[in-house]
């Protein structure tokens, strides 16, 4: 019985839109009424018309309810689509109504007013369906673009925010401070203020300015009211100036940190190294173990990713063996080739593994030239080389690994201030300072939440937390036999 | 290297050719089923556990559990009561102990005095944690420890409660956690057993039994081995005199052949499974010895182990041992520090241990966050329970004891996974119950294999026509004490 309700509030998407084109399409003929030279709808055919739409509504409105039973759906947007949705079927069961009462009148009124009560349900009914952002500009949507050399970072990522947030005012139809944003000659002439942006340095950029001051200050951009920049927009408006705001350069060759990665994977699914398949990794790797006797393991039951451990094979797994890992090269995440006899030479294997979180090259003889084939480890988050040849000079080639936490350098010549320097380039710091500005923002929240819940229980009719003890004593007195009275 | 008794023993178990722990035969035929798990047709591919591969990305790659053995009074080490030394010598408040029963050795005591530390507080670190003068080493790595100050456990005597600490239940026969984790995620080095135990002599107060590191109902292959601290490390696995290493080479090679005849008439994998566990045997000829040779150890490991690590059995020198086994591998390292029993004598008997223990715990933790270990190691630090906030027997100026307290007691756990400088959980004012955060023993179970990526209530094994696991039908992952 269940399934069979459940099958019939499938068909609410279906039946919904014929009421919606009876009505509309009645409310397109009433108003061509108006016209004298139109001719007039006969009595019965309206209504026939009528009867069709209000049965179809009726319908739509029970196979509504039957679909929101399965609660799948947003409770607010739901409740409001929901009474729309029952008061454009009470309409239109009016118009039937009046329509046969010849209240002309009192009709008009009811047909004009289910032409807007349906179009709010059917937005709302829409939001249900595909998200309330559907039709808000994101990152995500948009048909996924799968050839990243054809796509600039300025189109496909800088002009969509723009076009969003500052055409209105900036654009064809305004330029206010006389500046526009919807060419690229006019976004990189600016306004009577000067330019927008200075490339290189968005800190110095005006746009940017202008959007990190306080909503309430006059010259904040966008203005108060008008739709914000997320924390996203910003970062990436932020990106692209530091990085050099070129005009040309493609998706492809952008170096990104990750988090910008993130923001634009949805839309450009290329940004992020395709996902290795599992079953044929794990096929190579349990090959692999039997020929090399290292341990090639997925991190989980259902990851895709494994790591590798060579460490226990000591001096019989050198170069060779780490350029027979090939086959599970995109696959690892983490690798521990300490206490092997690797060299410099062979760490050349590791340019293939391009999704490497962790690398071990502790006690090994590898020296400050083995380190450059780690430059591509754009994800690498742990290295350990103690109790190597390196040096202060291998670490240049750390420089671009932005994702490393953790570099173990004991008993090396490295020093401390090599270390500070490097640790000074891969830190993010006003990204830090935005997260830590978020944290606040998030702790102020849950302050106020525990406020508010705190004054709830107050002014509510429950004791205080203090009280409670006293209020179960008197609860167990009256209960208990009366005590004595001395 | 094998004698006839043993496979006696082995037969007596299981008919089937399920071995069995030979009387002192134990240790060696624990590392010789390790290899069962090498034979594909016995469990897969080599060093597999029974899953393929744990539940979840694990942030710990392997344990070192710093058992300390008798119950370490958290009054004299870590929880802080200035209280306790202003009402020194009054009698606990009846509203602070309430019904609650004790142990049978102080309650029928005439009083129960507060006894407040005789031992000077001071708060370190950036996380401000409270460390007793008797853990100046301690101390300097509070921003490394997560407290957890609300620890409880249900049993009140020694072995109930060191029993549920490592099995999950008070009674015997459960396997240890470290068993868990060998069935579940099996070996990482196929030279060295999963679970390996090590005892600190000298320091017997309540026994160690080794079935605090038994298997329990898991297939024995799973039971820790623990590593002597003087003459061989393993029972049985030296040569005998007489028999050099081609003798054995030889001998094996030989009994192989032999296998193969029989496994081709009879089919039965247990053969093959023999014949590898006895090649592990073999090559743990070389590598248990390798293991424990420190005399390639540079200076500077004792200056910061301290010389006494030069001496095999104490604390310091097993530190050291885990660490080398823990750059091994080796899944689940177990050390047990007993003398922590301190019902009288208390200031002088707990100088005494906190020397022992403390400098070994910094120089572990240094040690395996020098060498990048840390990161993927998890060290656990605690006792079965904790000591009561009254002194058992006469209260003096200088001297008092404690009896055991299971409703409140400090532990403190490190590395892969665990958030550093952290404290969870709070007593009272009196030291006796918690009033912040309570946290059983299942908990710290289920934290354990969750840092090991193994869900608690998915790792089980049927015995008995039950499902068994090791936290039993409890246990909630502690979140908050996670990074």
């Amino acid at each position: 019985m269940d399934s069979l309700v459940t099958l019939l509030g499938r068909f609410h998407p279906l039946v919904v839109h014929l009421p919606i084109g009876i009505l509309f399409l009645l409310a397109i003929v009433e108003v061509f009424t108006w016209f004298p030279r139109f001719p007039r709808i006969p009595d019965r055919v309206r209504t026939l018309i009528l009867i069709v739409a209000a049965i179809s509504a009726i319908t739509a409105s029970t196979f509504g309810w039957l679909l929101a039973r399965g609660g799948e759906y947003d409770a607010a947007i739901l409740d409001r689509h929901r009474y729309l949705g029952i008061a454009a079927t009470v309409l239109a069961v009016g118009m039937l109504v009046f329509h046969r009462m010849r209240w002309q009148r009192t009709y008009t009124v009811l047909w004009i007013s289910a032409l807007a009560v349906l179009s709010l349900a059917g937005h709302y009914g829409g939001s249900l369906t595909h998200g309330s952002d559907y039709l808000a500009f994101h990152f995500g949507n948009g048909a996924p673009v799968a050839d990243l050399t054809k796509v600039t970072v300025f189109d496909g990522a800088v002009h969509p925010i723009l076009e969003q947030r500052c055409f209105a005012c900036h654009g064809a139809s305004k330029s206010n401070g006389e500046l526009r944003y919807d060419s690229w000659e006019a976004l990189e002439k600016g306004g009577k203020n000067g330019p927008s942006f200075k490339a290189g340095n968005s800190a110095g950029s005006l746009m940017i300015q202008r959007a990190h001051l306080p909503l309430e200050a006059k010259e904040h951009m966008p203005p108060k009211g008008k739709p914000q920049l997320s924390e996203n927009e910003l970062s990436l408006l932020e990106w692209w100036i530091d990085s050099g705001a070129s005009r040309d350069l493609k998706l492809a060759n952008a170096d990104m940190p990750s988090y910008i990665t993130e923001m634009l994977v949805g839309r450009f699914p290329g940004l992020r190294p395709p996902v290795p398949e599992r079953a044929a990794s794990l096929a190579s790797a349990v090959e692999l173990e039997g020929k090399l006797g290292v341990m090639i393991r997925p991190l989980a039951v259902d990851s895709p990713w494994f790591s590798a451990n060579a460490r226990q094979s000591g001096s019989s797994f050198g170069d060779t063996q780490l350029e027979s890992l090939a086959p599970v090269a995109l696959a690892l995440t983490s690798l521990d080739l300490g206490e092997t006899d690797v060299t410099d030479e062979g760490l050349k294997a590791l340019v293939a593994m391009k999704n490497l979180r962790r690398l071990s090259l502790d006690r090994t003889r590898i020296t400050d030239a083995g380190l450059r084939n780690l430059s591509g480890l754009k994800y690498l988050e742990y290295l350990n080389v103690h109790t190597t040849a390196v040096t202060d000079a291998g670490l240049v080639a750390l420089k671009p690994l932005k994702q490393l936490r953790s570099l173990y350098v004991w008993q090396t010549k490295v020093t401390p201030a090599a270390v500070e320097g490097l640790s000074s380039q891969l830190v993010d710091h006003r990204r830090i300072r935005r997260l830590e500005d978020k944290i606040a923002d998030l702790e102020n929240e849950i302050r106020n939440q525990q406020f508010n819940a705190n004054f709830g229980i107050r002014s509510g009719p429950a004791a205080k937390p203090s009280e409670k003890p006293h209020a179960r004593e008197t609860v167990s007195a009256t209960t208990a036999s009366p005590p004595l009275q001395p | 290297m094998f004698c006839d008794h043993v496979n006696f023993n082995l037969s007596r178990r299981d008919f089937f050719g399920r071995f069995a722990m030979g009387v002192g035969g134990l240790a060696l035929m624990n590392l010789l089923h390790r290899s069962a798990r090498g034979n594909p047709q016995v469990g897969g591919g080599a060093g597999y556990g029974t899953l393929r591969a744990p539940h979840f990305a694990p942030k710990a790659k392997r344990v070192i559990y710093l058992f300390m053995a008798g119950g370490p009074s958290q009054h004299d080490l870590f929880d802080y009561k200035p209280l306790l030394n202003k009402l020194n010598g009054q009698d606990l408040p009846e509203s602070v102990r309430g019904r609650q029963r004790l142990t049978g050795m102080s309650a029928n005591q005439a009083r129960l005095p507060l006894a407040g530390a005789q031992f000077k507080f001071n708060q370190y670190g950036e996380c401000r944690a409270w460390v007793s003068e008797l853990m100046p080493n301690t101390a300097r790595m509070v921003d490394d420890l997560c407290f957890i100050r609300s620890m409880h456990t249900e049993h009140i005597n020694h072995d109930p409660a060191i029993t549920f600490f490592q099995t999950g239940n008070q009674l015997p026969g459960r396997p240890a956690i470290g068993s868990w984790l060998s069935y579940g995620l099996g070996s990482a080095n196929e030279n060295l057993p999963a679970f390996v135990v090590l005892i600190s002599k000298d320091r017997i107060d309540q026994p160690l039994y080794a079935r605090l590191w038994g298997n329990g109902f898991l297939p024995s292959v799973h039971q820790g081995v623990q590593f002597r601290s003087g003459g061989d490390p393993v029972l049985f696995l030296r040569n005998p005199d007489g028999v050099s290493s081609i003798g054995r080479r030889k001998m094996l090679d030989r009994l192989a052949e032999m296998s193969a005849g029989q496994f081709e008439n009879l089919g039965d994998p247990e053969i093959t499974a023999r014949v590898a566990q006895y090649e592990m045997a073999y090559r743990m000829q070389t590598s248990v010895p390798s293991v424990m040779d420190l005399s390639r150890e540079p200076a500077s490991t004792y200056e910061l182990y301290g010389e006494e690590a030069r001496q095999g059995g104490t604390f310091a020198a097993n530190c050291l041992l885990a660490r080398r086994l823990a750059e091994r591998d080796v899944r689940f390292i177990q050390l047990y520090h007993p003398g922590w029993d301190q019902h009288g004598s208390l200031p002088k008997m707990i100088r005494r241990q906190c020397a022992d223990v403390d400098r070994g715990c910094y120089a572990l933790i240094t040690d395996l966050k020098q060498r990048g270990l840390l990161e993927d190691t998890l060290v656990v630090w605690g006792g079965e329970f904790g000591r009561t906030a009254y002194s058992q027997g006469k209260l003096t100026a200088t001297d008092y004891g404690r009896d055991h307290h299971p409703r409140c007691f400090t532990v403190w756990l490190a590395g892969a996974g665990i958030k550093p400088g952290y404290t969870l959980g709070a007593t009272d004012d009196f030291g006796y119950n918690i009033t912040e955060n309570p946290v059983g023993v299942h908990d710290l179970q289920a934290t354990m294999l969750h840092l090991l990526g193994l869900d608690h209530e998915k790792l089980t094994f049927k015995h008995q026509g039950r499902y068994f696991r090791l936290t039993d039908v409890e246990g909630n992952v502690l979140r908050s004490i996670l990074s």
